[in-house]
């Protein structure tokens, strides 16, 4: 109830203030959304509680984060609440392809990325390769639920482990990395490009 | 004293014979060598061009030992002081000059065993951590696609060979499209022309700029040829011209040799070449330019009219009637349409034809449309040629096309930029030619400071601009007034108000007055190449035109200690983006 008489008188205020709070625009992070309504910028400088979206795993888990935080990385998300089918008292999103821990994680990447954007490119880097030093299968798990929740940066940087783990290394090692038992050569072909190329193998 | 080794201007000359460096020009350089010498190691510059210069001390002092080797000795302790520079990263590419041991690979596109590079933390991190990991579940191929996509070109080679699957997610045109677009090429430099005790083997050596590593091509087909040019566009390099001697095949042999008009297409990411039409005239050395076009890109082809009637000069040799009888018919044909042109200088009346060249595939995204003109360059006689013609990769024909302007002189360097091929002579006159119109204009510039005689100025387009690198006379360190040290530096040209503008200062001494520059998107590379102290160095260098135009030093010394010093002349490099 609080909340919506500030926002009342907010909105009255609005005109006027808005006008030099066009300025001020949440920086895209990682190529993801600008939010720019005022109405929260001004509820952030008054100290006010910031509004929080539940998200629900397909565990049943209830996740409860910032809206701005997601909204500013998942572009599911942010169409979700700008169509205003979520309703901030009741609704939770539910998300049934990701699981609490995965869910857990994004959230997590999500809520740094958020807060510390104005860090250095060097320090954004390293807390991203401690983020993603989990096993093969939480990789695959996030990678999933970031292609679901279309989290750019995420995705990106996903994709950017997976071709490393490709760039540089010798053709047998990569067939073992990626559990290719059967390359679809025939032994001609095969005996073929390992003498043209023996680098390579 | 260094200066000592280097004042026997006779024994330096000798070494240098096939470059005809001027005197003048070997004292300046030997001086501006003494300084930099002397100079404090704490700038920044100096730690990458100040390394091989204390080499050339210790070559002097020791005698005889390979200046490779010392490079890579003398980084170790001045790595700590890299510069980094915001632009690295998002061009894909990095001045690496940290002790690599890069030497050429035998096999094309073939994986170095050994070689470090300075990382970042992060890149370490994450590579260790992809050593750990094995991805036991099955990657969607969207995603393959999506990783496979970032890869550099010779890890993509190698991906194309892990299976039968890859290879046909890395094949598809829609997947070159997305790694073209998405940014994750990078610039290749091909280095061609080399030749190895006295025989010009027809190697390519190629440079993949971003991972500093050499490959080596080799290329059958241009065995034995030498003094050609070449031209490269998307994912092909034209090879244009060029003469083979008659007597001792492969050898740089002057004295007797033919002239080809022969053109072959190179792809390096296919390794396949084809021949395309010979041009008209063999020519050796041409000016070339080449561009990319709509397929409905009108050409004109222009027709010498009955008025551009200028007294011969003993250029081409034959007379103008004889030279092209169906010309004469033509002009009958043609006289009842004729046009005024709005060319400046050159006024002639000219008729010509209007074609539309349609193409015969259906969609554009199929066929691509090349136009390369080659104009110029030294005929089968050796004598200068001011004739000029261009090939159309849809109708696959030369066409001749209006020779340049009657005092332009010999062209000695070009360059397409937008929708004109310009051209510059060794008198200095700029000259364009309106490809969509089909004539030559005369540029009238403003003047720029006098450049040293031998140093023909080099013409190259980037972003759409024109530049100009050009040697001119400076004044020496602490010489007011003094006009005696050559510096090579890079103009551009103001295509609105056609005034010259100093962009640049090249930090070598310039000794090589056959250094090749191209440019690749806003990178522009120079190419140096000169014999001494008996052996053959060469210099990489690149700057950014859209960051400040600073020139950083690529990949020193790694290919051309076993060629022979003719290389030098002979030398010519494409670079594509790959």
């Amino acid at each position: 109830m609080e909340l919506l008489c500030i926002r009342q008188w907010i909105s009255g205020l609005l005109p006027t203030v808005k006008k030099w709070l066009s300025a001020w625009c949440i920086k895209p992070v990682g190529g993801a959304l600008v939010r720019q309504e005022p109405e929260y910028i001004l509820l952030a400088l008054m100290g006010s509680p910031l509004k929080k979206i539940m998200l629900c795993s397909s565990e049943k888990e209830i996740f409860s984060v910032e809206e701005q935080v997601m909204v500013q990385h998942s572009v599911i998300i942010n169409n979700m609440i700008e169509d205003g089918s979520y309703n901030h008292e009741e609704s939770k999103i539910p998300l049934d392809c990701v699981d609490s821990k995965t869910l857990k994680k994004v959230i997590d990447y999500c809520t740094h990325h958020t807060h510390h954007h104005n860090d250095n490119q060097e320090d954004l880097e390293a807390w991203d390769a401690q983020f993603l030093n989990v096993d093969s299968n939480g990789l695959y798990d996030l990678l999933m639920a970031a292609n679901y929740l279309e989290i750019r940066n995420l995705l990106d940087l996903i994709y950017g482990t997976i071709k490393n783990m490709i760039k540089g290394k010798k053709i047998d090692e990569i067939r073992r990395i990626f559990n290719i038992k059967d390359h679809g050569f025939t032994p001609e072909e095969e005996e073929q490009n390992r003498k043209e190329y023996p680098h390579f193998y | 004293m260094f200066s000592e080794g280097l004042g026997a201007d006779e024994s330096l000359c000798q070494d240098v014979q096939s470059l005809s460096v001027s005197k003048r020009l070997v004292r300046s350089v030997s001086q501006k060598l003494r300084k930099k010498n002397n100079r404090s190691a704490g700038e920044e510059d100096d730690d990458l061009k100040g390394v091989a210069l204390r080499c050339l001390t210790l070559y002097s002092r020791g005698g005889g030992c390979k200046v490779g080797a010392d490079t890579s000795d003398e980084f170790s302790d001045s790595n700590g002081r890299r510069r980094s520079s915001a632009s690295e990263e998002g061009r894909g590419y990095k001045p690496i000059c940290g002790p690599e041991e890069t030497a050429v690979d035998c096999f094309s596109y073939g994986v170095r065993d050994i070689f470090w590079r300075r990382h970042s933390r992060k890149n370490s991190e994450i590579e260790e951590l992809a050593a750990n990991t094995r991805m036991h579940i099955f990657l969607p191929d969207d995603v393959l696609e999506m990783c496979l996509v970032r890869l550099p070109l010779t890890s993509l080679m190698n991906a194309r060979l892990v299976c039968k699957k890859w290879r046909a997610l890395t094949t598809t045109p829609r997947f070159l499209q997305m790694r073209r677009e998405g940014s994750y090429q990078n610039p290749w430099l091909f280095l061609f022309g080399a030749v190895k005790d006295g025989f010009c083997s027809g190697e390519i050596h190629a440079l993949d700029v971003s991972m500093n590593q050499w490959h080596r091509i080799d290329a059958e087909y241009l065995r034995g040829r030498f003094l050609f040019s070449v031209a490269s566009i998307q994912d092909d390099i034209f090879i244009v011209g060029g003469c083979s001697s008659l007597t001792s095949f492969g050898r740089v042999d002057r004295s007797s040799f033919k002239t080809h008009k022969g053109v072959v297409v190179f792809s390096p990411l296919t390794k396949s070449w084809r021949k395309i039409p010979s041009m008209k005239y063999g020519r050796s050395v041409p000016i070339l330019g080449v561009s990319e076009v709509s397929s409905d890109f009108p050409t004109c082809q222009g027709h010498q009219s009955r008025q551009d009637r200028r007294p011969r000069s003993r250029i081409g040799g034959v007379s103008d009637v004889y030279e092209d009888p169906h010309k004469l018919s033509m002009r009958r044909h043609c006289r009842s349409s004729f046009n005024e042109s709005e060319a400046s200088s050159v006024t002639s009346r000219r008729t010509y034809k209007f074609l539309r060249q349609k193409s015969d595939h259906s969609s554009s995204k199929g066929s691509r449309r090349v136009l390369l003109i080659a104009v110029g360059g030294l005929g089968s006689w050796d004598e200068p040629l001011d004739s000029g013609e261009i090939y159309d990769s849809v109708s696959n024909k030369w066409t001749e096309i209006q020779r340049l302007p009657f005092d332009f002189g010999v062209a000695c360097s070009g360059i397409v930029c937008g929708k004109m091929f310009y051209v510059y002579s060794e008198t200095d006159k700029l000259a364009a030619y309106d490809v969509e119109r089909g004539f030559w204009i005369s540029i009238q510039t403003s003047p720029f400071p006098p450049r040293v005689l031998e140093y023909y100025p080099k013409l190259v387009s980037s972003d759409g601009r024109l530049f100009m690198l050009s040697v001119s006379w400076c004044e020496g360190d602490g010489q007011i007034g003094r006009r005696n040290k050559a510096v090579r530096k890079l103009w551009e040209l103001d295509l609105m108000y056609l005034t010259w503008t100093e962009v640049s200062v090249h930090p070598d001494a310039p000794m090589d007055w056959n250094a090749v520059f191209v440019a690749d998107k806003s990178l522009i590379f120079g190419i140096e190449m000169f014999k001494i102290f008996g052996q053959v160095l060469d210099f990489f260098t690149v700057c950014d035109v859209s960051d400040m135009a600073r020139w950083h030093h690529i990949s020193r010394n790694h290919v051309t200690h076993e060629l022979d010093a003719s290389s030098c002349l002979t030398k010519t490099v494409a670079v594509l983006h790959l």
